[in-house]
């Protein structure tokens, strides 16, 4: 019966249909046992007959039974109305029934709610009821078609899987009740499509559609991802189509072309401390709440409130008067006196009625230690401690920092495990490893987040630094060195460059975490003098280059060129500068400007300058912003080098790079990306011994400030923050990100999967799991943590308790796998080592991560567009699938598809007649009917004549 | 519409039907309503008086009928003298009555050996007015019944004695029983045969070439009974043979044309060979007006006697 209800829209017709073929056989055979009896006389005449027409009639009375078999066979295919898709009867009707496959987004986009006749609401609800709606209409259609529902986050488990009727509609009903909100997760359509389309390969029916309920962001349907375009296409190939349904607000309206508007949303994006481990006994530390504003227009009275393990901190909670577009970047400051994992959340209070409620908390976590550990690696150990020598410097300028704790170690110490007890490390004029073994834990320690720090020396061997550390890019070390430093400088020297108003250090970025403190200070940059260093090959020959994503310049010497190789150039340059009145008459108003600049520069050409001079002249020629009050002669550059022209726009590059040519030389601070870590390099010392910046400068009060940045760089979280944030990629059925180690505390977003490994012969094979919302009442009551805290008010946050975990083992390690995380928080893990030799009990060793929603990727509630949406096929391929945008108001009838059938087809009747008219043929062949009205034809006029008898 | 219907209650030929004859029981009042129909509805036969030669004269014996006594000759001779014409001259008729089964086959009022025994009945009915002599054979396989030729009046009761007994039974053999009638009739005279012919051509044709060798005049009447002209049957039938034939079921419509093929093939067999051995044949439906056997008879017995003139005067 299944195979005939694919067959036919009314099977049961056909099965009647079926039996009702034999009618006509049936008919014949009652008719042969039902008959008259006549006594005959004329026997012979009948016999000779039937004897000469037995064969003829044979064939003839089975060729019309056969019609009459066949023509109710027809019949009952037109009542039954056949749908087969059967070696060319395709095209007589239709195609067996339809297979939906049903995704259901629940991305965290989906929670952007509103409010709706007074009841709240949210884009998920809108897909569950589009979700039944479109279920409804589709069951109208003959035969029922298959429907399967997924949610977008679990593509293995379908919600519903059966073909609609009354029945499995309410089935579905209550199945979609039960799916009370969407998840937090970031997803992207393009592997759930993909998967839907496997599902729809292995399908027997004739149709076969993918409905995608979602609020179609423009951050997933902006016509970019070239993979899920070219899953559109193989599906439009493949005969299958694509609807798009809309559950967004405001609704998108069917004629609505363009994209529809969209709520307005704030959105924290990121919270980082600027260190990742505190000092309880330290300063405060900063915070920065990057907020996005996803409106037109700025927001105003907003508040963000702070929490540290659930207690509100008024000192850190503010207000925030303005969040323009562009949005902003916030901090405050927090303190922290208890030790542990410090769970920090901040969250903003605005008047939003509308948006995505869930991306306004943000969580971040410091590590909170009496002392900061710090491990000082002295090529000069054990003689390290020399105050000329590299470490004592270094550990005054961290000491007045507070809360740090130097533990100072020569090389060897590399060669020993356990470096993840230390935040950060320096080597200090180390001349090489002891063996391969340092340099692989050290490479460990760097790739699962750690950061190290390098200081030249008089003892690097620069062979040992290119071969293991720099490794053809591959190592440690971000730029290759070359053989010996340089010569230190005579006095003379020394003199020279002090005395001339040059920066004798430039900074390449003042927001980069390093060198932030010296913003406002660079003039003593001036008095900055570094004697020796060790040079960097030439550029050309880095692997990585700058600008990569790999390393970075922080801070370079001044060039030493000689003026006179860049005199003309530099004339030249400055004869671009468009200072004719006539010919550069949109440029009037700069023109006064432009050319003092012009002629600064010819002055800095002349010979007995410095290149430095001219490097300055430049300079100022780029930033100068005139004089407001007198700017008919002193006009605004900065404007000038704004402008959109072409020409201008080509100037201003040119003229930064012949700047950057002439200003910056050797690099002096680089910082390189090594796995989930950081290596920062200083290719001078870090004592006295190859500058003065440590003592013996008018610039050595900047030392403290730029260690104390760098250690809260070396210790911070995330990637640097002038640096864009990374865009997360998650999917439907894979985790976002790899697995990440212990001690890479990044943000984790929902959904990313962790992986803690220990010693198997160390640890127990199980550990315990918390979870802590952060916030006060955001959980399920549980076991309360500790008592409340100092300096903090509200209820304490309490810790769920989500019970042990059991690991497995990997050759000679434990693994705990964690990829659970379906809620923002942080969550603690305690595992338990084994007992040890001593007398002491082991100390249960606790780890912990934060999770947050993916605001960057989520936040952002700008709508497709249609252009972006809807797909049609080729004109040399009209029978592909399409791509359809359904909106809120848009018809569901094209769900409502009712199988055309072999009833519909026009061919069929004129078969039907053609046979009816053969039948009929037969028939009065035959004789069934008579011929002429019914008259019965008289004898041959010749037998029946009267005959005259021939005269004898 | 009253006069039609006075007009048809007064028709003589009212009993010429064979529907109407058919509510006629006896034979005999059936031959006789049939003949005085036919006589009444026609003008005066030529027959009686008017176109019958006058042939001889033969001397008066009693019982003779005296409106034959020619004056003439008395008032000469002062004797009594009978004119004799021509049909008052010795036609010895002989009919030949097939009673086999298949005659006992109709559908109509009268089956086809009613509507023969009717025919002869009226036949010599009618040659018995005519005082000529008539005689009957009835057969079937055998000759069941023979009454010699007489003229007597009372002679018809004979024949329609005989023919009312001679229930159809049996198969024909008509070859034999042409022989028979061949063996059995001396002299040269008039056979006429009612029979369906349902039998071997050959055969048939052999036992009439002996009763024309013997220079005897043959008529005869072909009575088919309609159903087996028309062949008008539906539906699914047995047909059961008549006379040790097979039987048949059959879808009759299907078979019709090839019925009537072979029907018409047999009819114009034997009437070829009945018009070759120069046989008077008649086609006679058992639904036909009996009048029409009777015009048929009356004309064959005009156009021998004028042969036989043409002949005598030779």
């Amino acid at each position: 019966m299944s195979s005939l209800s694919t067959l036919f829209l009314n099977p049961w017709f056909m099965a009647a249909g079926g039996v009702l073929v034999l009618a006509p056989i049936i008919i014949h055979l009652i008719n042969r046992m039902r008959y008259k009896r006549v006594r005959w006389a004329a026997m012979e005449f009948l016999l000779k007959a039937q004897k000469r027409n037995r064969r003829r009639l044979i064939i003839e009375q089975l060729i019309l039974l056969a019609l009459r078999c066949f023509l109710v066979l027809l019949a009952g295919f037109l009542v039954a109305r056949f749908v087969g898709n059967v070696m060319g009867l395709e095209n007589l009707g239709g195609n067996v029934g339809t297979e939906y496959v049903v995704i259901l987004d629940d991305k965290m986009s989906m929670h952007d709610r509103w409010k709706e006749a007074g009841e709240s609401t949210n884009s998920f609800d809108v897909g569950k009821q589009r979700v039944q709606e479109i279920a409804l209409k589709a069951s109208q259609a003959t035969p029922a078609p298959k429907f399967q529902v997924f949610r977008l986050s679990d593509m293995s488990t379908p919600l519903f899987n059966d073909r609609l009727n009354d029945q499995s509609l309410s089935q579905l009903k209550a199945r979609l009740k039960d799916q009370e909100q969407a998840t937090l997760r970031h997803l992207k359509p393009t592997q759930a499509i993909k998967t839907a389309r496997e599902m729809l390969a292995k399908s027997l029916e004739g149709r076969k559609a993918i409905v995608y309920v979602s609020d179609l962001r423009e951050t997933d349907w902006n016509g970019t991802d070239k993979a899920l375009d070219q899953e559109l296409d193989d599906l439009m190939a493949k005969k299958v189509n694509v609807y798009l349904v809309d559950t967004a607000h405001p609704f998108r309206r069917d004629i609505q072309g363009g994209a529809p508007p969209h709520h307005d949303n704030l959105a924290i994006l990121d919270l980082r401390p600027e260190t990742r481990v505190v000092s309880s006994e330290g300063q405060p530390i900063e915070f920065s709440a990057t907020i996005a504003n996803y409106g037109p227009s700025e927001k105003k009275n907003v508040f963000l409130e702070v929490y540290v393990d659930g207690q509100l901190r008024f000192e850190a909670s503010q207000p925030i008067s303005s969040i323009p577009p562009e949005g902003l970047t916030h901090k405050f400051l927090l303190g922290f006196q208890q030790e542990g994992y410090a769970q920090v959340t901040s969250k903003l209070i605005a008047d939003e009625q509308t948006g995505i409620e869930e991306d306004n908390v943000r969580h971040t976590m410091v590590h909170v230690v009496k002392n900061i550990k710090v491990l000082v690696i002295d090529g000069n150990y054990p003689d390290h401690m020399k105050p000329s020598g590299d470490t004592v410097p270094l550990e005054t300028a961290l000491n007045s920092s507070k809360g740090y704790v130097v533990d100072k170690f020569g090389p060897d110490r590399l060669e020993t495990p356990n470096l993840d007890e230390y935040p950060s490390i320096y080597l200090l004029n180390v001349p090489r490893f002891k063996s391969e073994k340092g340099l692989k834990n050290l490479e460990d320690y760097v790739a699962k987040g750690g950061r190290v720090a390098i200081f030249m020396g008089d003892k690097v061997e620069p062979n040992f630094y290119n071969k293991s550390l720099y490794n053809d890019g591959k190592g440690l070390l971000p730029v290759p060195i070359e053989s010996k430093p340089t010569p230190k400088l005579s006095d003379n020297e020394r003199m020279d460059r002090l005395k001339g108003d040059q920066f004798l250090l430039f900074v390449r970025d003042y927001n980069h975490q390093v060198f932030a403190g010296l913003n406002g200070c660079q003039d003593a940059l001036r008095f900055l003098l570094i004697d020796q260093y060790f040079r960097a090959l030439p550029r050309s020959k880095w692997v990585n280059k700058p600008g990569e994503g790999v390393i970075r310049e922080l801070a370079t010497l001044p060039s030493r060129g000689q003026l006179a190789d860049f005199a003309r150039s530099a004339q030249d340059l400055a004869k671009r500068l468009p200072t004719d009145e006539a010919a550069d008459f949109k440029y009037r108003k700069y023109i006064p400007g432009l050319k003092k600049h012009r002629q600064a520069i010819q002055s800095a050409c002349l010979p007995g300058n410095q290149l430095y001079q001219l490097a300055n002249a430049f300079n100022t020629l780029l930033t100068d912003t005139g004089d407001s009050k007198n700017a008919a002669d002193r006009p605004n550059l900065v404007d000038f080098w704004n402008l959109a022209e072409p020409e201008i726009r080509q100037l201003r590059t040119d003229v930064e790079q012949f700047r950057d040519a002439i200003q910056y030389g050797d690099p002096l601070v680089l910082t390189k990306r090594f796995g989930n870590g950081r290596v920062v390099l200083f290719l001078t010392s870090a004592g006295r011994s190859w500058n003065d910046w440590s003592g013996g400068s008018m610039a050595q009060f900047t030392y403290p400030m730029v260690v104390g940045d760098l250690q809260k760089y070396l210790t911070a979280t995330g990637d640097d923050v002038s640096e864009t944030l990374p865009a997360s990629e998650g999917t439907s059925d894979q985790p976002a990100r790899a697995p990440r180690s212990l001690t890479d505390d990044q943000s984790h977003m929902i959904g990313d999967s962790l992986e803690v490994r220990r010693d198997l012969t160390r640890y127990d094979a199980k550990l315990h799991r918390y979870y802590s919302p952060g916030l006060p009442g955001a959980s399920r009551p549980g076991k309360a943590k500790t008592p409340p805290k100092e300096g903090g008010q509200g209820a304490p946050a309490r810790d769920e308790d989500e019970g042990e975990q059991q690991a497995t083992i990997s050759g000679k390690e434990l693994v705990f796998s964690f990829a659970d995380a379906r809620k923002p928080g942080m969550y603690r893990l305690k595992l338990f080592p084994r007992a040890g030799s001593g007398d002491q009990p082991p100390v249960p060793e606790e780890l912990a991560f934060v999770y947050n929603v993916d605001s960057a990727a989520e936040s952002n509630l700008r709508r497709a567009s249609r252009d972006h949406l809807e797909k049609e096929p080729g004109a040399d391929n009209p029978n592909h699938g399409k791509v359809f945008l359904v909106a809120s108001d848009s018809n569901l009838d094209m769900f409502r598809q009712r199988q055309a059938d072999m009833s519909e087809s026009p061919w069929i009747y004129l078969l039907f007649l053609v046979l009816l008219v053969v039948e009929q043929a037969l028939a009065v062949h035959l004789s069934f009917h008579l011929k002429g009205g019914g008259q019965q034809p008289a004898l041959a006029p010749q037998a029946a004549s009267q005959t005259t008898t021939a005269a004898a | 519409m009253a006069a039609t219907k006075k007009e048809k209650e007064e028709d003589p030929r009212r009993f010429l039907h064979p529907k109407t004859i058919a509510r006629i029981s006896r034979l005999d009042f059936r031959a006789r309503q049939v003949v005085e129909g036919y006589i009444s509805g026609m003008h005066r036969s030529p027959f009686f008086g008017h176109s019958v030669e006058f042939v001889q004269h033969r001397e008066y014996v009693p019982g003779d009928d005296i409106r034959h006594l020619d004056w003439k000759v008395w008032s000469k001779t002062d004797r009594f003298f009978i004119k004799q014409f021509e049909e008052e001259t010795n036609l010895r008729c002989t009919l030949v009555v097939d009673v086999s089964e298949s005659m006992h086959y109709g559908t109509g009022a009268l089956n086809k050996y009613n509507y023969a025994c009717t025919a002869a009945a009226c036949l010599a009915y009618l040659l018995i007015k005519q005082q000529d002599a008539v005689g009957c054979i009835t057969f079937d396989s055998t000759v069941r019944n023979v009454v010699p030729a007489r003229s007597q009046q009372n002679h018809i009761d004979a024949i329609v004695k005989v023919l009312d007994i001679s229930r159809p039974r049996e198969k024909t053999d008509i070859e034999m029983i042409l022989r028979r009638v061949t063996e059995s009739v001396s002299g040269r005279g008039l056979v006429v045969l009612f029979s369906d012919l349902l039998a071997d051509r050959e055969p048939m044709f052999r036992g009439l070439e002996m009763l024309c060798h013997r220079r005897h005049d043959l008529l005869v009447f072909h009575v088919m009974d309609d159903d087996e002209l028309t062949f008008p049957f539906v539906g699914s039938t047995r047909f059961e043979g008549m006379e040790q034939l097979p039987h048949l079921l059959c879808d009759p419509r299907s078979l019709r044309d090839g019925y009537i093929e072979a029907l018409e093939e047999y009819l114009i067999e034997v009437r070829r060979g009945c018009t070759h051995m120069g046989i008077d044949y008649h086609l006679t439906r058992t639904g036909d007006y009996l009048d029409a056997v009777l015009s048929k008879f009356l004309r064959h017995r005009m156009a021998s006697r004028s042969s036989t003139r043409a002949a005598n005067r030779v």
